[in-house]
């Protein structure tokens, strides 16, 4: 046995004379692929399935586009203090680490006692993506944050996947905002909630066989958007196909 | 979803005696589908993901030799023999002991962890 050699698509879709610097990982198994901007906000700029359509010797493969963008955002003042403690008028995402199938960026903003430390890590596993948003509230005093994710599937059908916030209440179903409006989608997606040991856990199914969603938002103490002194939160969502959906070369 | 997660629990895999790998060498074996070479690091057993984080080449079938060691201008030092992994395509230098390139360590290869019981070496996967 001598390995694998992995035929993957050079670029994601639309980005191919892209000037971004663009990180790519890939599946163990080389079934999935997925690019991240750390300059564009941590932003996954392309997310794919390989697929096989008939059997061999005739079979053939394509890549099935899952992901074609995403952002994070956020509610935090602190992005609005100005320059922070390395001096920078504006801090950004940057790059931390990669290995062939994850990558890890973090965010340091605001200064003094009043700063945050963001990190997404992404890393693709039997073909499916998980995307896991942590931020850390390193300062001495409350800040009040609301981190949201929002995944852009391709067209069509053109819908978003839904946004992902803190309400609050604490109900996970609560997130799920967004694909009420996508029933009548003829790619519907299914979205099942969970929450870490300790929270509420809430599982809803969308009626689709094709592309699933986890998300699991884990807040321990606080009121939602608000994390203390030390305090952490943590958004997680897993993405792809069912496992019988995916073509993996024998 | 959630069964399929929960058979993503790694597992330990036994791989080979430990007199199969001799030191500075390395067998590629197949776990779960994942091509992984398990190599003899003077001793220490390590695995890694037969994929190169560069252009994704078979990064385990590369050639196991040293480095040059920091030195005085104008005098060149080698050491660390066996531990460094050249990767066939491109010639990407990994540290087998840590998975971090030599020229930039924020790029690593993926490791698992192993383990020797009772002269057979696992690999949890």
């Amino acid at each position: 046995m001598t390995g694998p050699v992995f035929k993957m698509p050079a670029a994601p879709t639309g980005r191919e004379y892209s000037s971004a610097h663009l990180i790519r990982i890939v599946d163990p198994l080389g079934s999935a692929i997925a690019w991240f901007a750390p300059e564009i906000g941590a932003c996954c700029a392309g997310y794919a399935i390989r697929q096989v359509r008939g059997t061999s010797p005739s079979q053939s493969v394509w890549w099935r586009e899952i992901i074609t963008g995403s952002a994070i955002t956020h509610s935090s003042p602190l992005s609005s203090l100005g320059k922070n403690d390395d001096g920078n008028a504006e801090s950004t995402w940057r790059f931390v680490e990669r290995d062939p199938a994850s990558c890890t960026m973090e965010w340091k903003i605001g200064k003094g006692s009043r700063t945050e430390h963001w990190q997404m890590v992404a890393s693709l596993a039997d073909a499916q993506l998980s995307l896991c948003l942590r931020m850390w509230n390193t300062g001495a005093t409350r800040i009040q944050t609301g981190a949201r994710l929002r995944l852009a599937l391709p067209s069509p059908p053109d819908i978003t996947l839904g946004t992902v916030s803190p309400t609050g209440n604490n109900d996970p179903t609560d997130y799920r905002s967004d694909t009420s409006t996508q029933e009548n989608q003829e790619e519907r997606i299914a979205i099942a909630v969970e929450a870490f040991p300790g929270t509420s856990t809430t599982e809803t199914d969308y009626l689709n066989d094709k592309i699933t969603c986890t998300i699991t938002y884990h807040q321990p103490d606080d009121p939602a958007s608000i994390i203390g002194p030390s305090g952490c939160q943590c958004l997680s969502v897993l993405i792809g196909l069912p496992m019988s959906g995916v073509g993996i070369e024998e | 979803m959630a069964e399929r997660n929960q058979s993503q629990k790694p597992e330990r895999w036994p791989v080979a005696r430990t007199a199969d790998i001799a030191p500075g060498e390395c067998l590629i074996v197949s776990i779960k589908r994942h091509s992984v070479g398990v190599f003899n690091v003077n001793g220490e057993y390590v695995a890694v993901l037969n994929v190169c984080p560069h252009e994704l080449a078979p990064v385990c079938r590369g050639r196991v030799s040293g480095t040059t060691l920091f030195s005085p201008p104008g005098e060149y030092r080698w050491g660390r023999d066996g531990e460094i992994l050249s990767c066939p395509w491109h010639g990407w230098e990994f540290d087998l002991l840590t998975g971090k390139a030599l020229t930039d360590p924020r790029v690593r290869v993926r490791q698992y962890p192993t383990e020797v019981l009772d002269d057979t070496v696992f690999v949890v996967l």
